[in-house]
């Protein structure tokens, strides 16, 4: 009779608590959210506001990182199991293309339709599908040239913005700038891996011309003559010794950054906010920003991206509205954007939060210079690109042939025309 | 009463050994059927299937990549496979039962790299791998060697794997080895001995012989490993640099599947890799395996 009464009494307990949990959950209006690292630091800056605005709300955020795809590989199998997907879901732009065809994701165009003009347009390229909506835009990721200005004081040329910007006019100049930077100073002009090469300079290049790996209507392009010779003039950079061979994101490249071994760096606007942070504190005042450099003089757009991403929510929400009105708060609000800007250099993607005078302040790291206009100009031209479902594979076939050419093994037209190839048969395009 | 009406004479067998049926039933028999189902589709692992028949299977034995990766895998196997496991056989008769004295604490040393996190070793290499900062173009340097482009060559990021792969496993192999070694009777060593045979004449006519199954399983089990490198290629060479030299066929069928969402291109892929794997270590049996009778 004891165990039986004891039994009895530890069911009641467990089940008074349970029911004590599920009465709390139903009292407030809860969304999760998944999402890494940056992205959650970025949303915390604006979830008091939200909370003020939203009362009687709750939003759960689950780390989940981008490391060999972890994120996307955990929203595919709770979409295919039929439950625990997320409500709101960040994406990499780079992957938004391949979620969308997945069908997974909720069809936002009437609510997302109105904010089409106040977003940089090229970042809705992937987020439209057969005209519908899929997700909305957080951060751009505009390129531009990072630059030493000691390095270019000590090989005798001029350091200032206004200057460097007429010296590295055409990419020719920015060649005959790093012979002689190599020559006086022996650091290099860029950094590029030569036999890890990952594609992405070429990437930002290719953006840069309109080009890429396809086009608007889905036909692979990575053969266009034009492309073969931005390729020919990473292969001659390469050649003349203007490169340090390091792969991005490890400690050799780092350590070229920091030591003043690489003259500039070809990245994009959140760079900055790691040089200060992490990467290189200790060189603060030693940087300036330049715009991209042409590939005929007078002639061509100074603007390309690397980066950037946005939220979608899932067809699992059951809170579509509530969903809706956290994924416009934190990316059509001004304020919420200016916010994830000042504390975490998150570059706006809403093109009206373009006239805060937070663009125009001198930052003391960049030798006071007003850096933000720059990317902001950037930002405002940056070409189409279509990443599409297929990029994943286009980008690792394409790293093998570039890196084969880079070993020398083969010319750019034949590297860019095998990769073309392999990219057609494997994605069934023409 | 609820037992008497299950648990019979003879249904009792049945009932124990059904939960290892049930699970790998659900998480290894249905996956591996259904599997071979997606291979005729197209699926990208959400939206609908596109039947496409042979079509995956075709395109997998045109596959460039794939076609790679069998013969990165064949090549690696030739590098280290036959010197690893030589080298564990012999470091097993050194460190066999009491040859001297401090042959336990070369044992576990020899054995802990087995028991390392994969990935955090696979790290650290890389690091130690590094042309220009790591610690073995260091080493070399400072004996007048010029640097070793140990990642950046098609040549030396095999050399590296296997160098990575080496210090993983030899252990494990030595392990395999030193308890085939303790089947083999004393007698026969005695008897050699007094007939006049030297140390290495009884390895090579004794040991080795004796050993003909241990090694063929470490031998197995190496191949299948080889092909089935994952991890290691993954994060020293980023699945595969320079110019897909250390890609395996198991990052590929990951890539393909995973990242690229072809599940049917990848199941294919899974395939025709099995089938592979099953015809090699049947040829290894016919090869190295004690004929019956003999």
């Amino acid at each position: 009779m004891k165990k039986v009464r004891n039994l009895i009494a530890v069911t009641l307990l467990v089940a008074g608590l349970c029911l004590g949990s599920l009465a709390q959950a139903e009292t407030k209006k809860t969304i999760t959210v998944w999402c890494w690292d940056y992205v959650k630091k970025c949303i915390e800056l604006n979830l008091p506001d939200f909370y003020g605005k939203n009362p009687g709300t709750a939003v759960e955020i689950k780390l989940v990182g981008t490391q060999n795809g972890d994120i996307y590989n955990k929203v595919l199998l709770a979409l295919s199991a039929g439950e625990g997907a997320p409500d709101v879901v960040a994406l990499e732009n780079s992957h938004l293309a391949q979620m969308v065809a997945t069908g997974g994701l909720l069809d936002i165009t009437k609510n997302a339709k109105p904010y089409f003009n106040q977003f940089n347009h090229y970042k809705w390229d992937d987020a439209i599908s057969k005209g519908k909506f899929y997700a909305m835009p957080i951060d751009s990721g505009p390129v531009a040239i990072w630059y030493r200005r000691d390095v270019f004081e000590k090989a005798g040329l001029p350091s200032n913005p206004e200057e460097v910007t007429k010296l590295l006019d055409t990419w020719e100049d920015f060649y005959k700038t790093g012979q002689t930077i190599k020559e006086k100073t022996g650091s290099y002009m860029f950094q590029m891996a030569g036999s890890t090469n990952d594609g992405r300079l070429l990437e930002i290049l290719l953006q840069q011309q309109s080009l890429g790996y396809f086009d608007k209507n889905g036909k692979v392009i990575l053969d266009k003559p034009q492309a073969a010779k931005i390729l020919d003039f990473l292969g001659k950079c390469n050649k003349a010794g203007l490169c340090q061979d390091a792969l991005a994101w490890t400690d050799p490249w780092y350590a070229g950054q920091r030591d003043g071994k690489v003259a500039t760096i070809i990245e994009a606007v959140w760079m900055g906010g790691f040089l200060k942070s992490w990467i290189a504190p200790e060189t603060t005042g030693k940087w300036g920003v330049v715009r991209l450099p042409r590939w005929e003089r007078g002639k061509g757009v100074r603007a390309s991206n690397d980066g950037g991403s946005c939220f979608a929510i899932t067809n699992q929400t059951k809170n579509k509205d509530l969903a809706w009105k956290f994924t416009e708060f934190m990316t059509a609000r001004v304020e919420s954007q200016m916010n994830m800007f000042k504390s975490l250099d998150s570059f706006p993607s809403l093109e009206s939060t373009y006239t805060d005078p937070f663009f125009t302040e001198k930052d003391p790291f960049f030798g006071n210079q007003a850096y933000r206009e720059v990317f902001k100009e950037v930002a405002m031209e940056i070409p189409y690109w279509s990443y599409t479902k297929d990029y994943a594979e286009a980008n690792q076939i394409t790293q093998a042939e570039i890196q084969s050419f880079l070993l020398g093994k083969q010319t750019a037209v034949q590297a860019l025309k095998k990769a073309a190839q392999t990219i057609r048969e494997k994605t069934r395009r023409k | 009463m609820v037992k008497k009406i299950f648990l019979t004479k003879k249904t009792a067998p049945y009932i124990f050994i059904s939960p290892f049926y049930i699970l790998f039933g659900i998480f290894m028999l249905y996956p591996v059927i259904y599997s071979f189902f997606i291979s005729f589709f197209d699926w990208n692992g959400l939206g609908d299937k596109t039947p496409v028949g042979w079509l995956n299977y075709l395109d997998a034995l045109r596959d460039n990549v794939f076609l790679q990766s069998l013969l990165n895998a064949v090549i690696l196997f030739l590098e280290y496979v036959p010197l690893m496991t030589l080298l564990a056989l012999i470091l097993a008769v050194i460190l066999n039962k009491g040859v001297f004295r401090f042959c336990n604490f070369f044992r576990s040393a020899i054995f802990i790299p087995y028991v390392t996190s994969v990935v955090a070793v696979a790290f650290t290499f890389q690091l130690m791998f590094d042309k220009d900062y790591g610690l073995f173009n260091l080493i070399l340097g400072s004996l007048g060697i010029s640097p070793i482009p140990w990642l950046q060559s098609i040549f030396w990021a095999r050399i590296s794997l296997c160098v990575l792969v080496v210090w993983k496993w030899l252990g494990y192999n030595m392990i395999l080895m030193l308890a085939g070694l303790q089947m083999i009777p004393d007698e026969l060593y005695e008897s050699a001995r007094i007939d006049g045979a030297g140390s290495v004449q009884s390895f090579f006519r004794i040991t080795v012989p004796m050993m003909r199954p241990v090694i063929l399983f470490a031998l197995t089990l190496s191949t299948i490993g080889t092909f089935g490198l994952f991890a290691e290629p993954l994060i020293l060479t980023n699945g595969g640099a320079p110019v897909n030299s250390t890609i395996t066929p198991v990052i590929h069928l990951y890539n393909t599947s995973f990242r690229y969402l072809k599940f049917g291109q990848g199941s294919a892929i899974a395939y025709i890799y099995f089938v592979i794997l099953f015809i090699l270590t049947n040829l290894q049996r016919h090869y190295f395996g004690t004929k019956k009778g003999e």
